[in-house]
């Protein structure tokens, strides 16, 4: 049974490296996120289980933190029961088939759900928990977990994520971008009636992943995770509406709430995945009924506007690209979705067959994500994984007058701090294939046979090229 | 068309963003600064080439 501690454990276990546990006292207050600033200064992203955390009122949570578990595509690759090393194409892959093999999922009671072991109805207090403030011009501590609704019509379960500010005790804030969650949401308005929420703090990476998963609005998402975690997922009746909405049994902490029709308040400003802060602005509220959680929690946290956001985003965009852009164009190799492009840049690799063929993958491209603005389309011997290798293709094989398109006035991502007409936003394909119709030089090489025999070490002494490298 | 504009907090005088929608609003906005909910129009909308000084600058 997959959950977060077990996840944490494994990794502890039997990859040290990637994790690193903290019991000296913390806030949550700008403290964690200043440490994870640190390290990124130094070019390090493991992740972190911080075990002694004050909460909102200042007190000793009795709560853990767990952040930056998707930094590292390697952890991501982890959590896909991939080996480390399988880490580029294979994590994307082994998400796109985890998503087409769905798996109902399996109820529980409430006593065999560690997700009941305390139950706070009505003096449900968000405060309790250490909900972490991330950046100084956030409006406060935000959560930025999974939230899972009901479609008011299907009954099918959709989970995404949703910035959440923990206004007070009982009072928070949600951003709802125009998707899933909001479609939902205008039609319980329409019926006058509260959308009934459930906020996910905390379970195995394959719940995450799930909840980013592209998929039709009428698929179950329930199901789709219960495919990524590769094994049913447990769910439990929740407090306030019983059977009528089931939760996560193995989730760290589940916050039950509504979404009351027909309320707007401001919101934000919030530091989003773009790396800027989201202003403020009128958002609908969660009104809380119910806390639950597992002895000792851990109240998982995404670290926004970073790598812990970006490699995430990343693996579930390439996988939803590669599939929406194979069945167009066959000889596609690979899809990239770089951290430096914050979900904006994507890159594709293609064996190149006829002319057309790089402009073709890009348009099945663009519409599967709204967060694709520029694709760059090169050929298989660029390694999309590489940015340099992606801006030679860009310096060398590109004329702008045939090679790049630009598509205006498309509807995009209404975080783009660059867009003037929000929420429409301009698209651009650049091909940076080699063109097959015409002569076109070749890149540099030397014999293979000559390259194969020369040993370094036999011409540069171990340590002068030991310390060559140090130096780099 | 900006998609946003800055503001000025009447109490803390420190700045920070809205989306334009909000500009025309007759609406509390709320100062991530110093926790303050404030009218609107009790607000100093800042114009572009001040909103780069730091967040507690004075404008005079």
């Amino acid at each position: 049974m997959k959950d977060l501690r077990n996840y944490l454990e494994f990794l502890s276990k039997d990859h040290s490296e990637q994790i690193v546990t903290i019991s000296e006292e913390i806030s949550p207050e700008f403290e964690i996120t200043s440490l994870l600033f640190k390290l990124a200064d130094e070019g390090l992203y493991p992740a972190l289980l911080f075990t002694n955390v004050k909460n909102l009122r200042g007190e000793k949570s009795g709560m853990g933190v767990a952040v930056n578990l998707f930094a590292d595509r390697r952890r991501l690759a982890l959590s896909l029961d991939l080996l480390p090393e399988e880490c580029r194409t294979e994590v994307s892959r082994r998400y796109l088939a985890r998503r087409e093999n769905r798996i109902k999922p399996e109820l529980i009671s409430k006593k065999e759900a560690p997700v009941k072991e305390f139950v706070k109805w009505g003096n449900a207090d968000l405060r309790a928990l250490p909900v972490v403030t991330h950046h100084e011009m956030d409006s406060g501590p935000y959560l930025t977990m999974p939230v899972v609704t009901k479609d008011p019509d299907t009954g099918a379960y959709n989970a995404s994520f949703h910035r959440i500010w923990v206004k007070g005790p009982r009072d928070t804030g949600i951003s709802l971008a125009p998707r899933h969650t909001w479609d939902y949401y205008v039609r319980y308005e329409k019926k006058g009636i509260p959308m009934p929420v459930a906020v996910v703090l905390g379970h195995h990476p394959g719940f995450c992943l799930g909840a980013m998963a592209s998929v039709p609005i009428d698929a179950d998402e329930y199901e789709v995770i219960g495919g990524l975690l590769n094994e049913p997922l447990r769910l439990v009746p929740s407090e306030t509406w019983g059977d009528d909405f089931l939760v996560p049994a193995d989730a760290e902490i589940v916050v039950e709430g509504e979404v009351p029709p027909k309320i707007r308040e401001v919101e934000g400003p919030f530091g989003e995945f773009t790396g800027y802060y989201g202003g403020q602005r009128l958002n609908p509220v969660i009104k809380v009924k119910a806390i639950t959680h597992r002895e000792a929690p851990i109240l998982q946290t995404v670290f926004a506007g970073h790598r812990d956001h970006d490699c995430f985003l990343a693996v579930a965009m390439e996988g939803d690209i590669f599939a929406a852009v194979k069945p167009v164009v066959p000889s596609v190799k690979a899809v990239h979705i770089p951290p430096s492009g914050k979900g904006y840049n994507c890159y594709i690799s293609l064996l190149k067959r006829y002319e057309g063929a790089g402009k073709l993958a890009a348009t099945a491209a663009l519409p599967v994500h709204d967060f694709v603005k520029h694709v760059i389309v090169v050929d298989d011997d660029i390694d999309v994984f590489n940015e340099k290798e992606v801006l030679f293709a860009l310096a060398t094989r590109v004329q702008a007058s045939a090679d790049l398109e630009i598509i205006k006035g498309i509807r995009g991502n209404i975080l783009d701090p660059s867009a003037t007409r929000s929420p429409l936003w301009d698209n651009v394909i650049i091909d940076a294939t080699r063109p097959v119709s015409r002569p076109f030089e070749t890149r540099v090489s030397i014999p293979r046979e000559v390259y194969d025999r020369i040993d370094l070490t036999s011409f540069i002494p171990q340590e002068r090229l030991k310390a060559l490298k140090e130096r780099r | 068309m900006p998609s946003i504009f800055w503001i000025a907090c009447p109490k803390c005088q420190k700045r920070f963003y809205a989306h334009y929608e909000l500009q025309y609003r007759d609406i509390d906005l709320f100062c991530p600064w110093c926790k303050n909910y404030f009218q609107r129009k009790e607000g100093k909308i800042i114009t572009q080439e001040f909103a780069d000084l730091p967040a507690d600058a004075i404008e005079d």
